[in-house]
């Protein structure tokens, strides 16, 4: 029995596959953007190793990268500060009801199984300046001057898209936190009602302390996918205009894959990877508190 | 739960009756906001472009199913659909077999690194894909894989691997120690115990890994729109953003071929929707 367990040969048989697949196609390329990021290497340039010459042009010259760096960052401050407090304040007051729970967990989750191009033509359609659902509805109240071109306005473009990435979002930390919440022992609560504490004592004393660590944990989720954000983006303003909605990952693709530039390519993947990386470590460290159990 | 009912009792006052009332109120305004534009886009992908810019609002559409015909064959959203369904199919049956026999691997073998290993593959979780889109591109270019479903089924397969093994591996860890033990005394090997034993009681797991893969698959953009730009190869989100251009005088196709693309997921949704939700959000807390 225990030598069965311990077969290498029948571990390997079965790791193989699997560890193989992993290794070639995640890890190894990974090793190898960062290998590439220290060259000049385009369509028209052979490869040739350049030191930290694509950082140093990334951090100093590239006024685009600039742009897109310090909207990707803005994204992920807005998608936490926005998301968090308002998938808490959802999934707080849907746990509280008797009837319609299902249904609004539901609908607000749909979202999420959509397909991120769908949505943001979906939301393109919607911010149409001429026969968008936006401007017509401003037009029928009567609020006509309010009407804009929205995402072909670079002073807008953001703050549609940020609207956008809340729309899809928001439903899945909602159910993250209605979840925790659940699980939070009715008793503590009922004994907090009689002892004469109102629903917004409740929460600050009990439910917020007792989910703080899924805000860690969904927090860091929030950062580290906002990072990525490229698909509603691609779709809905490319980036413009005038690069005003640039974020990392589609100019690291634009870099790539459009004017051929790899080694400047990777060195924006090395970036957006390190950059994963720092945001995981800084938000756990942020986040570590004492587990509370009330059992 | 005496307590509740007796506490309950003490709060049915009128102000929290009013104040449930004005919560179910706001709630329903909030979902509107997500059900609306769906059915507003349903609506107007059956009308005429004229149709649509003289009224957006009204609800009855002369019912124009050529926009769908247009987007379906001109459009090549069906070639996309088409594709799609084999690289998401593909990828998540090989997930399955993969991811769980590694999870096999891990959980029900006694090796020193396979503490290690797991650690290795967890870190993918944390991957972004961006970060091997160059390596990957420059390799399947050279080996004339780019445009052939595989460049897609790998990397869709590989991404899969971190969270499928997590959640497989931390449920067969849950199964008793003592199963292979009485497969040894029938005389059964390591693989019969997993096709046989394993494999088919890790079968709750493997819906959810599958619905999880499936709907990432199904959804995925960025590989797919850089290693299958060729028209008749690409996924079914490649063939939506090429619309853009291509369309552009009329909307009311482009609207067709997004109902197209969302209407198979809604109606799963709409069927399975506990069950989906359970298997998006699962790896996210335990990860």
């Amino acid at each position: 029995m225990d030598s069965m367990v311990r077969n290498k040969k029948t571990i390997a048989l079965f790791l193989m596959p699997a560890l193989i697949i992993y290794l070639g196609i995640v890890a190894v390329p990974v090793f190898s953007t960062i290998y590439y990021s220290f060259h000049k290497w385009s369509l028209v340039d052979a490869r040739r190793f350049i030191g930290f010459n694509n950082f140093v042009q990334l951090f100093t010259i590239d006024k685009i990268f600039r742009i897109s760096l310090n909207n990707t960052l803005l994204l992920l401050v807005l998608s936490i500060v926005i998301q968090v407090p308002l998938a808490v304040l959802l999934a707080s007051v849907i746990s509280g009801l008797t009837r319609g729970k299902r249904y609004f967990k539901t609908v607000f989750f749909m979202p999420n199984i959509l397909a991120s191009v769908a949505v943001g033509l979906l939301w393109s359609f919607i911010y149409n300046a001429e026969f968008g659902l936006i401007n017509r509805l401003l037009i029928a109240v009567g609020l006509e001057e309010y009407t804009g071109l929205w995402l072909a306005d670079q002073k807008t473009v953001l703050g549609c898209i940020m609207v956008v990435i809340c729309w899809q979002f928001v439903g899945y930390h909602m159910i993250i936190y209605l979840a925790a919440i659940e699980n939070i022992p009715p008793t503590l609560t009922e004994m907090a009602t009689i002892d004469g504490a109102g629903p917004w004592q409740r929460f600050k004393s009990i439910t917020l302390p007792l989910i703080w660590p899924i805000i860690g944990i969904d927090t860091v989720l929030i950062a580290t996918g906002s990072l990525r954000y490229f698909d509603l983006i691609y779709v809905m303003s490319n980036g413009g205009p005038n690069h005003s909605s640039e974020v990392m990952a589609l100019y690291m693709y634009y870099k790539s894959f459009r004017d051929m530039q790899y080694g400047y390519g990777s060195a924006i993947a090395v970036v957006l990877l390190c950059m994963c990386l720092i945001v995981t470590a800084v938000l756990n460290r942020l986040f570590r508190s004492e587990e509370i159990q009330f059992y | 739960m005496a307590l509740h009912s007796e506490s309950r009792k003490k709060l049915k006052t009128k102000p929290s009756q009013i104040r449930s009332t004005i919560i179910i109120v706001l709630l329903s305004i909030v979902s509107l906001t997500y059900l609306y534009p769906l059915l507003w886009l349903i609506i107007n992908s059956l009308k005429t472009d004229t149709e649509m810019f003289t009224d957006p609002w009204s609800v009855v559409p002369s019912f124009q199913v050529s926009n769908y015909r247009t987007a379906w064959i001109s459009g090549k959203v069906g070639t996309g659909f088409f594709n799609s369904v084999i690289v998401s199919v593909i990828s998540v049956g090989l997930t399955i077999i993969i991811a769980s026999m590694a999870a096999f691997a891990l959980k029900r073998f006694k090796w020193k690194l396979s503490g290690f290993v797991m650690g290795v593959f967890l870190i993918g979780i944390m991957i972004p894909i961006h970060s091997t889109l160059i390596p990957l591109f420059m390799v399947f270019n050279r080996i004339k894989l780019l445009n052939s479903y595989i460049s897609l089924i790998l990397p869709y397969i590989a991404f899969a691997l971190p969270t499928s093994i997590f959640i497989l591996g931390g449920f067969m860890a849950t199964f008793p120690k003592e199963i292979e033990e009485a497969a040894v005394i029938d005389g059964c090997s390591m693989k019969g115990v997993f096709w046989r034993i394993i494999f088919p009681l890790s079968k709750s797991s493997i819906a959810t890994i599958s619905i999880f893969n499936f709907v990432n698959a199904w959804n995925e953009l960025m590989f797919a729109l850089i290693f299958m730009s060729d028209d008749n190869k690409m996924t079914l989100p490649v063939s939506l953003t090429r619309f853009k251009g291509q369309y552009s005088t009329s909307w009311t196709i482009q609207l067709a071929a997004v109902v197209i693309m969302v209407l198979p997921s809604l109606i799963t949704y709409f069927f399975l929707n506990d069950k989906i939700i359970k298997s998006l959000t699962i790896g996210a807390v335990k990860g």
